[in-house]
């Protein structure tokens, strides 16, 4: 059997976008299925208003400005979570949020398109506690290490800095007698800078001779705005952003192998499968809905990774 | 004047039936509440609430615009306020059939129903019965009827919608805040904003300290 691809890989957030990067820099033909927008493409010029573009597969799609377009910092255009930017729904927001059966109270905050929930994670990257894998998953914390290394050092994953919030509660926490824990690894109670996936601040960010627009849009690092969750748009090119969702991480070096192509706005519908004489049965590929248009299609591959989060 | 309903096609128009108005008005009044007190000390921008903001308008909108599904051609749209409203008075009638309620002064909302009859407070206690699904499924009006998990879930988003509404900018979208997301302009400083001075988002602050640790020990 011919296959249309190597890898079929679903969602292109936190789990999608970084297969996609390793197995695009081991020269396998990657094409990832993600069902929201992509935003920063210049395929995408109006990603909520215009179906676009079919799909990218080069850095050259990535522009900063669109991006800084798309990523206002205003709270309800942003994170509204029913017709905000970042939502569970398809990049069109004329329509309504897909239906997702939550059963209880609370809701779980995911969030559709290129970066997935990423795109408003507050950058946080903390380790798991050791004591909540060992004898509790059948992989151990120490077999974990070396992929947690991977991507702190692919992020980067560095110590938050201080600004007058960490000060306060550093001396609230000393004052209570915690100790400072200098590790990733964390086996005991105390408190720390969170391990933040951020570049740091630049070190002109103290001198006014320099901007706060110039340090925002010409210079690498934080600028500590605060808007970390309504997607960060201060840096001076897409993948040095200060902030790290996989949208301006992994997918950048994804597209650079040459080897992968992300089409947004596709909604995976079904695993195809069949039955091997030798291997029984086996995913060989995926039927997709198209969210602008409802056009339905299928493509193939020798292998198909479930990187979306499943309810 | 350009008419503002043609920049709709979510949600369908539950304008102008006054128990859903008066029943969201008394969730808002409940969640957020009026502080005049605060406006005699600090200036007048700190006396609004949910009210004055229209927020009965954002969580009617946010609830018809929330469910699709798919039908057998299209995607049907099911505009939840108005069972959303019921919902709100069969809580508040399950509050007062217990006993439950511990506030005599009853609130006046026009066209409201049970709900917004009660006393603030009461509302919030009729609001904790669907958290906690002590209320009788069967009698809910559809799509709640004998569905526990939408009971709580919806219970939950009531007070994320009036929260989102209030402290975020949609207040700010004047005239342009039914529109759709991709059509509102922001007209002018949101009334929170206001409250707390705050200018808009900034490109950053001039606030790096120190670092605490340079690196992580290995």
């Amino acid at each position: 059997m011919t296959y249309d691809t190597d890898i079929i890989v679903i969602g292109a957030g936190g789990g999608g976008a970084v297969i996609a990067k390793e197995l695009g820099e081991m020269g396998l033909k990657t094409i990832v299925l993600e069902a929201g927008p992509w935003y920063g493409n210049k395929k995408w010029p109006s990603p909520n208003k215009e179906r676009g573009g079919h799909s990218s597969s080069s850095p050259e799609d990535l522009d900063k400005d669109l991006l800084k377009k798309h990523l206002n910092k205003q709270e309800s255009n942003m994170n509204d979570f029913i017709s905000g930017r970042y939502r569970w729904g398809p990049a069109d927001r004329s329509r309504s949020p897909w239906l997702r059966k939550v059963q209880s109270n609370g809701f779980a905050w995911s969030v559709s398109g290129v970066g997935g929930a990423t795109q408003q994670y507050l950058a946080n990257c903390p380790r798991a506690y050791p004591a909540a894998i060992d004898d509790v998953w059948p992989i151990s914390y120490r077999e974990l290490i070396p992929y947690y290394e991977k991507v702190e050092d692919t992020l980067p994953v560095r110590p938050a800095p201080t600004t007058t919030k960490e000060e306060l509660f550093y001396y609230g926490a000393q004052k209570a007698g915690w100790s400072l824990l200098n590790t990733l690894d964390v086996t005991g109670p105390g408190y720390r800078p969170q391990p933040t996936a951020t570049l740091p601040p630049n070190e002109k960010i103290n001198n006014p001779d320099y901007s706060m627009e110039q340090l925002s849009n010409e210079f690498e690092g934080c600028t500590l705005c605060g808007h970390c969750v309504n997607g960060c748009p201060n840096g001076p090119s897409v993948d040095k952003m200060a902030k790290r969702p996989t949208s301006v991480s992994y997918v950048p070096l994804a597209l650079r192998t040459g080897n992968v192509e992300i089409r947004p706005n596709t909604f995976t519908t079904k695993i195809l499968t069949e039955n091997d004489p030798a291997e029984g049965i086996r995913a060989i590929g995926v039927q997709f809905r198209d969210t602008w248009t409802g056009e339905t299609g299928q493509l193939t591959a020798r292998v198909v990774v479930m990187g979306m989060w499943l309810y | 004047m350009q008419d503002l309903y043609s920049m709709f096609t979510l949600p369908p128009k539950t304008t102008g039936d006054q128990h859903i108005k008066a029943t969201f008005q008394a969730l808002a009044d409940a969640i957020v509440p009026a502080t005049p007190w605060l406006s005699l000390m600090q200036g007048s921008e700190h006396a609004g609430d949910g009210m004055d903001l229209n927020l009965d308008e954002f969580i009617t909108w946010c609830l018809d615009y929330y469910l699709a599904v798919q039908g057998v051609i299209n995607v049907i749209n099911i505009p939840l306020s108005g069972p959303t409203a019921g919902l709100l008075d069969a809580a508040a009638d399950r509050l007062i059939a217990t006993g439950g309620i511990k506030d005599l002064r009853h609130s006046e909302f026009s066209g409201g129903g049970a709900f917004a009859s009660l006393s603030r407070d009461d509302r919030c206690r009729a609001i904790a019965l669907l958290e906690h699904n002590n209320i009788e499924l069967r009698v809910l009006p559809p799509p709640y009827q004998n569905n526990a998990g939408l009971v709580k879930f919806i219970a939950d988003a009531l007070n994320r919608f009036v929260v989102f509404g209030y402290y975020s900018e949609w207040s700010g979208y004047g005239t342009t805040r039914l529109a759709l997301p991709d059509n509102r302009v922001l007209e002018r400083l949101p009334a929170g904003w206001q409250e707390v001075q705050y200018p808009g988002p900034s490109n950053g602050y001039r606030k790096l300290r120190r670092y605490k640790l340079s690196e992580f020990k290995k």
